[in-house]
């Protein structure tokens, strides 16, 4: 708590974390045009309380980058492909029982000749060219387009004033109930909760893993489907800090 | 909406949409190319024959035919005798010249008052790949006016006349391609063992100990580096070749006079 508030004192240190990757080398004036830019802003909001703390800065390219909702579109469709099981499978004629034996002789009878009552012509019999069961729908999306749609994905967020920072997502008790609360105080219904690092914290995940409609990341999963799939997107200021670092790192 | 949405623009104001969801994404018209489905009866345009035309080579062999395949007819890539090879030593130095080095000076992309090397250039990022080095060429040298302190792999004669005209200085210096790597992206080596310089071999120790090229093994740099490389002292001596102190090696020869063939037709 303390540490947040010492970083709301100095809205600055804030400002984009990554800054320094955009200067390296003789690339000194490109950073002079960024701090031009248009520089996105937002409350810092108490999960606890619901008070406000203090306002500060987030990363332009980050939070306000233009909205490209094509390449949103490319990495939701990525992302469901790779999701796929791919465990679809029909049987083929040889796979279907029965259909051993030649149905009539071959000639005398006035009929068409038939081998097998499982051909995949006849009612009941094979399919042809069918799901096996081992297809694999994944496929690699370049690093950049990936890192762009989550940009995307958050910027549509801030735009639509979707976008909620919190200090903290620690919740007193394990308790169902007291979140609901907390949830209701800030008018959350569906919403995807962020926590920053490689895990959620044990409160929130106790309490609020059997809630519909709530969904919980840390910020190393943060994906586009799950914030799109949840009207609101709440996020912690680690989290927010994490996930520009890594952004700017790779985009720029 | 979302479908006016969809198309790239830079200025679409996206707080007056409605909430931007799964349900709503669309890709940009024309990204993907429809299906071609064949075969499914003569109104779909492609039944009876799918497009492939009557019999032949054009409807059974797969989509294309091999590249260079004639009809059956020997080819001509095995009809003509193979000749000519690919000199996998060549060298070959990125131009790079005066005129355009003070355009990037002007811009502000590169700062004349630091010392520049092929790193800073390669930094711009306009120069394109560079393989084996880049050579300093003079196209432009009337407009080139700043003071530099460059360090290429190679220089014209006229780059170094203008760069000095202008009170800078220029160092020719050697890399193999490993040496390069290492010049240019230095963060890949931030870690771990970093690779030596290597000295330059026979033929390009005559170039860089040379002063009329700016040779960088004339400099207490490759002084250091000839020391190391266990070839201190080293100099071009008046007949053309590299004299090491101490040692009865001399690294480069001139070739040996060709035959007398006038005396060769006599004979016969």
């Amino acid at each position: 708590m303390s540490f947040c508030k010492a970083l709301v004192n100095h809205p600055l240190r804030l400002v984009s974390l990554c800054k320094g990757f955009s200067s390296i080398g003789s690339f000194s004036h490109i950073q002079k045009d960024w701090d031009e830019y248009y520089q996105p802003e937002t409350w810092l909001t108490s999960f606890e309380t619901g008070e406000r703390l203090g306002i500060f800065k987030l990363d332009n390219r980050v939070f306000s980058c233009s909205p490209r909702l094509d390449i949103l579109q490319r990495v939701v469709i990525w992302q469901l492909a790779k999701k796929r099981a791919g465990t679809a499978k029909v049987k083929t004629r040889g796979e279907v029982r029965g259909g051993g034996r030649k149905p009539w002789p071959q000639k005398g009878h006035g009929q068409a000749r038939q081998g097998s009552i499982r051909a995949p012509h006849w009612k009941g019999g094979g399919v042809v060219h069918g799901p096996r069961g081992n297809a694999d729908y994944s496929y690699t999306l370049p690093k950049k387009v990936k890192a762009l749609g989550l940009c995307t994905a958050l910027s549509v967020k801030y735009t639509q004033n979707d976008l909620m920072v919190v200090d903290d997502l620690t919740v007193n008790n394990n308790n169902t109930k007291n979140l609901l609360r907390i949830l209701d105080i800030h008018g959350l219904k569906s919403v995807l909760l962020v926590d920053g690092g490689d895990y959620v914290n044990m409160s929130i995940a106790m309490s609020g893993g059997n809630i519909p409609h709530v969904d919980l990341l840390p910020s190393t999963g943060l994906n586009v489907v799950s914030i799109l799939s949840r009207d609101k997107l709440v996020l912690t200021l680690g989290a927010v800090r994490m996930i520009e670092n890594r952004l700017c790192n790779l985009l720029y | 909406m979302a479908g006016a949405a969809s198309w790239v623009r830079k200025s679409i104001d996206l707080s007056r949409l409605p909430r931007i969801k799964l349900n709503t994404l669309q890709d940009l018209p024309g990204a993907l190319k429809k299906e071609r489905r064949v075969g499914r009866g003569p109104g779909s345009k492609r039944g009876k024959t799918c497009g492939r035309g009557h019999k032949g080579q054009g409807q059974r062999n797969p989509k294309s035919i091999r590249v260079g395949f004639e009809g059956g007819q020997t080819p001509f890539y095995l009809r003509v005798p193979k000749h000519g090879f690919k000199n996998k030593f060549r060298v070959e130095y990125k131009p790079f010249n005066l005129g355009y080095l003070q355009h990037l000076i002007n811009t502000g992309r590169v700062d004349p008052s630091q010392p520049i090397d092929m790193y800073t250039l390669n930094k711009v990022n306009t120069l394109g790949h560079i393989k084996h080095g880049i050579k300093l060429l003079a196209d432009g040298a009337d407009s080139f006016t700043s003071k530099v302190d460059i360090e290429v792999s190679r220089a014209s004669k006229a780059a170094i006349d203008a760069i000095e005209r202008n009170g800078g200085t220029i160092t020719t210096t050697y890399f193999n391609k490993l040496g390069l790597r290492v010049h240019l992206k230095p963060e890949k080596y931030e870690e771990g063992r970093k690779p030596r310089q290597a000295l330059p071999d026979k033929y390009d120790m005559r170039y860089y100990l040379n002063p009329e090229n700016r040779g960088y093994l004339l400099t207490e740099k490759g002084e250091q580096r000839l020391k190391e490389g266990n070839m201190a002292g080293a100099y071009l001596g008046d007949d053309g070749r590299v004299h090491i102190p101490g040692k009865k090696v001399t690294l480069y020869s001139e070739p040996s006079p060709p035959k007398d063939k006038s005396k060769g037709s006599e004979e016969q």
